[in-house]
C-alpha cells in the first residue's frame, strides 16, 4: 500500500481481509478504502457477510486475515454503530435511554431534547420501549448518533422499518454527517433517496 | 466514570421497572426458611442446629432464580455492543452490572437472615448475624456473573448456569455455615469470617475478568 494510513484522507483502511461464520468461508481478499465525507454502500446477497464486514470494523469480530485500520481522528472513538438490534431494554424510554447514552459517550445532555425532536419523538419521549413500534425504535437509535457525534458511521440496513418520512429524515441526516466531514459505511438493499459514492459489493469476495 | 455510573443508575432503574422480578430473590430465600419447620418439624434443638446451613443453601438457590437475567436482556438487545463501542471497560460494566444486581436481590437477602435465625429458633440473634450472609452473597453474586456470562447467549440456561456455579459456591457453604453457626450459639467472630471475606476479594478480583472475556465471546 502506497498511502499512509495516518493520513486523514480517508476515514478507513481495509486490506485482505478474510472473514469466516462457522465452517464457511464468507469472504476473502477484501481491499477496501474509504474516504473521509463519503458514504459507501454495502451490497451484496444475503449471507455474503455483510453484517459480520461491519462488525469486524467495529471491533466486535476478529477477522480470519488481514486488518482494518482507521484514520487517527476515527480512532480515538468508537463508530456511531446501528444494527439490527435496536439495543432498548422493554422498560427503557427514549428520553431515559439517551441521557444514558450521553452520560456514557461523555457527551452533554443538553442536546437531547433537540435530537428527540429532530427524529420526531417528542410526544412519545416518555413511553416505555415495549410501546414503541419498530420504527419508532429505529429513531430513537438514530438520535444517538445527535446526542453523541461520532465520525464514522457503520448502518446495517438503516432504512428497514422506517416509513417514508423517517427515510427521508435518515438521508438528511446522513446528508449532513458527510457535509461535516463524516464518513458512513452502510449495509442496504433498497437503494436509498442519497447516491452513494462507492459501493462495495461483497458478493464479488465471495468465494 | 460517569460512564460506568450512567450503566449503574439504568440497571436499578431498569431493575424497578422491571417489577415481578426484583423481590424474588428474597422471597425465595424466606419461603424455603418458611418451610423448613413445616418440613423437619419444630423442636428447637434440631431447628437451630440445622438453620446455619440451611440459610446458606437458601441463599445459594435464591440467587440463582434470577441471575441468568443479569446479561440477557443487553446482550439481546445489543445494548452490550454499545457500551463496548463507547469505549468503556467491560470489566468496569460487568462489575457495576453484577453490584446492580446484588443490590436489589443478594442484599435483601443478607437483611432477612435474623429474621431467617429466630424462625431457625437461634439463640442469640443480632444485627452481626447480616455480616457472614452479606459477605458470602457478594461471593456468590461474582461467581453468579461469571456463569450468566457464559451462558448469556442461550435460551433457558437457568439450569445451567446452576450447574457451572454451584461447585464455586463450596467454600462459601462451608465457611458461612461455620460462621454462622458461632455467631448464633453467642460466640464472637471466627477464622470463618476472615476466610469468607478472603472468598469474597478473590471472586472480585477474578470475576471482572472472566464475565468480559465470555461476553466478548459471545
Amino acid at each position: 500500500m502506497s498511502e499512509d494510513p495516518l493520513n486523514s484522507e480517508f476515514a478507513l483502511q481495509i486490506s485482505n481481509l478474510t472473514a469466516v461464520r462457522g465452517y464457511s468461508l464468507l469472504f476473502s481478499g477484501l481491499d477496501f478504502i474509504l474516504s473521509s465525507g463519503c458514504f459507501a454502500a454495502l451490497k451484496g446477497p444475503n449471507g455474503t457477510g455483510k453484517t459480520t464486514l461491519l462488525r469486524i470494523i467495529a471491533g466486535f469480530i476478529e477477522p480470519e486475515t488481514g486488518n482494518v485500520s482507521r484514520a487517527e481522528e476515527f480512532r480515538d472513538q468508537g463508530p456511531f454503530f446501528l444494527g439490527h438490534e435496536h439495543g432498548l431494554r422493554a422498560s427503557e424510554t427514549p428520553l431515559s435511554h439517551l441521557k444514558d447514552w450521553a452520560d456514557m459517550h461523555f457527551a452533554p445532555r443538553d442536546r437531547i431534547s433537540a435530537a428527540i425532536e429532530r427524529v420526531g419523538l417528542t410526544i412519545r419521549q416518555n413511553v416505555p420501549a415495549y410501546s414503541l413500534s419498530a420504527g419508532q425504535k429505529k429513531r430513537v437509535a438514530l438520535a444517538r448518533a445527535l446526542v453523541a457525534p461520532r465520525k464514522l458511521w457503520l448502518l446495517d440496513e438503516p432504512a428497514s422499518a422506517l416509513d417514508v418520512h423517517g427515510q427521508a429524515l435518515l438521508c438528511d441526516l446522513m446528508r449532513e454527517h458527510l457535509g461535516s466531514g463524516g464518513s458512513i459505511l452502510a449495509a442496504l438493499h433498497d437503494p436509498l433517496e442519497l447516491q452513494p459514492d462507492t459501493i462495495l459489493d461483497l458478493g464479488e469476495y465471495a468465494k | 466514570m460517569r460512564g460506568v455510573l450512567a450503566i449503574f443508575r439504568r440497571e436499578l432503574v431498569l431493575a424497578w421497572a422491571g417489577g415481578s422480578g426484583l423481590f424474588l430473590p428474597a422471597a425465595f430465600f424466606a419461603g424455603t426458611i418458611f418451610l423448613a419447620p413445616l418440613g423437619v418439624g419444630t423442636e428447637p434443638r434440631l431447628l437451630s442446629a440445622l438453620g446455619p446451613g440451611l440459610i446458606f443453601v437458601a441463599l445459594c438457590l435464591a440467587s440463582l432464580t434470577t441471575l441468568e437475567r443479569i446479561f440477557q436482556a443487553d446482550l439481546e438487545t445489543g445494548a452490550l455492543d454499545h457500551q463496548r463501542l463507547a469505549g468503556l471497560s467491560m470489566e468496569l460494566v460487568t462489575l457495576v452490572k453484577v453490584a446492580a444486581h446484588w443490590l436489589v436481590s443478594g442484599l435483601p437477602i443478607a437483611l432477612l437472615t435474623p429474621i431467617a435465625a429466630v424462625m431457625m429458633r437461634a439463640e442469640t440473634v443480632s444485627a452481626a448475624t447480616i455480616l457472614p450472609v452479606l459477605l458470602g452473597s457478594i461471593t456468590i453474586f461474582l461467581w453468579g456473573g461469571v456463569g450468566a456470562s457464559l451462558t448469556a447467549g442461550l435460551r433457558r440456561s437457568g439450569p445451567l448456569v446452576a450447574l457451572l456455579v454451584l461447585p464455586l459456591f463450596v467454600p462459601v457453604v462451608i465457611f458461612g455455615a461455620e460462621e454462622l453457626n458461632h455467631l448464633l450459639t453467642g460466640e464472637t467472630f471466627g477464622a470463618g469470617l476472615s476466610l469468607l471475606a478472603a472468598n469474597s476479594l478473590a471472586a472480585l478480583a477474578i470475576s471482572p475478568f472472566a464475565m468480559s472475556l465470555a461476553l466478548k465471546l459471545e
